[in-house]
């Protein structure tokens, strides 16, 4: 438990938090999301997600980001063009999103310049292929050797630091991050190999 | 031969700061690579993917062993078990000991080592033993929804077996005929995200939820409290009555969370595995409106050898809304467990 003085200021703070919850609810009950816009939302979510990441490699920054584009998206329904590319306009609008906050922690974070998020495309990050992907994913994973699956179990399910993982398993961080290196290299190269198998599974 | 070194050294860079250890002049020379061709820039975009799919799908990509969880029953006054559908927990690589923890089980942790010591020989320094921590038991029970939360709930019992009278995680109190362990206050936030605690200056807030995507669920458990009822005469029975308050902080978009509070009893020996006796659960689907606490209650008539009762609220998201981010939290306050004993 914080200090009283604390909570109060929490509760100063929480009341202009409760008017923009508020405002944010009462936009979104008086303008009902369409179905079908809330379904492409749903869908481009992970590839939204990998494009935000790639460019803000710390999760909780993407997290957040995601958070804010998705907010802005919703808000926005109203605007979009049911004709036009909806993940194109759902990536110009997390793409300002994410160089807003790379201008605002500029000197107190390291990360990728703005010419990186110009450099990015967005056909990188394909939503329709992202299913064959993850199935090739699953398959390779399972193909894992033993002492590896340990370390991804550890980094992917239950998201560790590195320097948990060093603890737990009892290695120096170096090598739980050449490991690491190591699975996703492995996985990489079997997705690119299981993809075509996978693919045309999914298209008999 | 000289792309492949150089997808050598863009690889190792994003490993590096995909596990946010990248220095800024590893970012800077990471940043040269993916510019320089598109094809650095495809591997780097490729990467990123994979690991956003190994972080977002824990319930398909990360698992080894799926299980098939029949679909959640809500029963207002049961005895029994209800099932859930929920994320598949996996803790086979920590190992169950079937001896007192104190003493340990050396086969398991031989089949643990193992698995270390083949991840040494591929040199990466000198045979050690794993620090691993194997469980000392499991509970063997359909209501806890993930390894998370049994583990919480595993560590509460072996602390209460220990007959220790305090816990980093949690507050032990003890009583004439019972002891609890209570883990509340170690969850208690101040105000945030549109909600004011009901009562006092602080509120329970819920560990994040976690995602599967192809049951389209996101939830979340949380083992508030663990009463040892094992000092209780057997001349007595008991009921348990249990009640807590609800809300959740708000979202852009609409999502349904539904809540649920429920008691298991179980049963077991020391450092062993613990069955359920039987559980009771409510549940709600909470409001939208963070002014108000919803009240769920349960009542459960304590089954007969009961050894530990296990406090635990739920929240949970279904469908496709689940799959959006839910930074507003879930949140619960006032939780009151009443203990009754009468004469058999």
């Amino acid at each position: 438990m914080q200090p009283s003085y604390l909570n109060k200021l929490a509760y100063g703070n929480n009341r202009i938090d409760k008017i923009v919850a508020r405002t944010s609810i009462k936009n979104v009950e008086e303008e009902a999301i369409p179905f079908e816009y809330s379904r492409k939302l749903t869908s481009i979510q992970r590839s939204l997600y990998a494009y935000i990441l790639s460019l803000l490699p710390n999760r909780s920054d993407a997290e957040d980001i995601l958070q804010e584009t998705n907010l802005i998206l919703c808000k926005k329904a109203k605007e979009y063009n049911p004709d036009g590319h909806f993940q194109g306009w759902a990536f110009r609008i997390a793409r300002y999103q994410i160089m807003a906050h790379m201008t605002k922690y500029r000197r107190s974070k390291i990360h990728f310049s703005n010419e990186l998020a110009e450099a990015m495309a967005e056909e990188d990050f394909d939503s329709t292929s992202l299913n064959v992907t993850q199935k090739a994913l699953q398959l390779c994973y399972d193909l894992l050797p033993k002492h590896m699956q340990s370390i991804a179990r550890l980094r992917f399910k239950e998201e560790k630091t590195l320097k948990d993982i060093s603890s737990l398993v009892n290695r120096p961080i170096g090598s739980v991050s050449a490991t690491l290196h190591r699975i996703r290299r492995n996985l990489l190269h079997c997705v690119h190999q299981k993809i075509p198998r996978v693919e045309a599974e999914m298209d008999m | 031969m000289k792309k492949y070194d150089s997808f050598e050294e863009l690889d190792q860079l994003t490993s590096k700061t995909l596990d946010e250890i990248a220095t800024a002049s590893d970012l800077k020379r990471l940043e040269e690579l993916i510019t320089s061709s598109k094809s650095m820039r495809k591997r780097y975009a490729s990467l990123v993917t994979q690991e956003s799919l190994l972080h977002w799908e824990t319930g398909r990509v990360v698992d080894f062993e799926e299980e098939t969880v029949p679909k959640r029953k809500i029963i207002n006054f049961p005895i029994f078990a209800s099932a859930a559908a929920a994320i598949v927990a996996l803790v086979s690589a920590w190992g169950f000991s079937k001896q007192s923890p104190y003493g340990g089980n050396t086969q398991q942790i031989s089949s643990n080592n193992s698995e270390i010591k083949q991840f040494a020989s591929m040199g990466f320094g000198e045979d050690k033993e794993p620090n691993f921590q194997p469980l000392p038991f499991t509970i063997e029970s359909t209501t806890f929804s993930d390894s998370r939360n049994q583990s919480i709930a595993v560590s509460a019992i072996e602390l209460l077996e220990s007959g220790k009278s305090f816990d980093d995680e949690a507050i032990v109190q003890i009583d004439n005929d019972f002891t609890t362990w209570d883990r509340t206050e170690h969850l208690t936030v101040p105000a945030e995200n549109g909600i004011l605690p009901l009562d006092g200056a602080g509120m329970i807030k819920l560990s994040d939820m976690v995602v599967n995507v192809d049951t389209q669920t996101a939830s979340v458990q949380e083992t508030l409290q663990v009463v040892d009822i094992r000092g209780l005469s057997p001349l007595l029975s008991s009921k348990i009555d249990a009640e807590i308050s609800l809300n959740k902080g708000a979202t852009a978009y609409p999502q349904s969370t539904e809540f649920e509070l429920s008691v298991e009893a179980l049963k077991g020996e020391v450092g062993e595995d613990k069955q359920s006796m039987g559980s009771t659960s409510n549940a709600l689907i909470a409001d939208t409106d963070q002014a108000t606490w919803e009240n769920l209650t349960s009542s459960f008539v304590v089954p007969e050898g009961t050894d530990f009762l296990v406090v635990s609220v739920t929240a949970r998201i279904e469908g496709p809304e689940s799959l959006l981010p839910n930074p507003s939290g879930n949140y619960a306050d006032s939780l009151r467990v009443h203990f009754s004993t009468s004469a058999r």
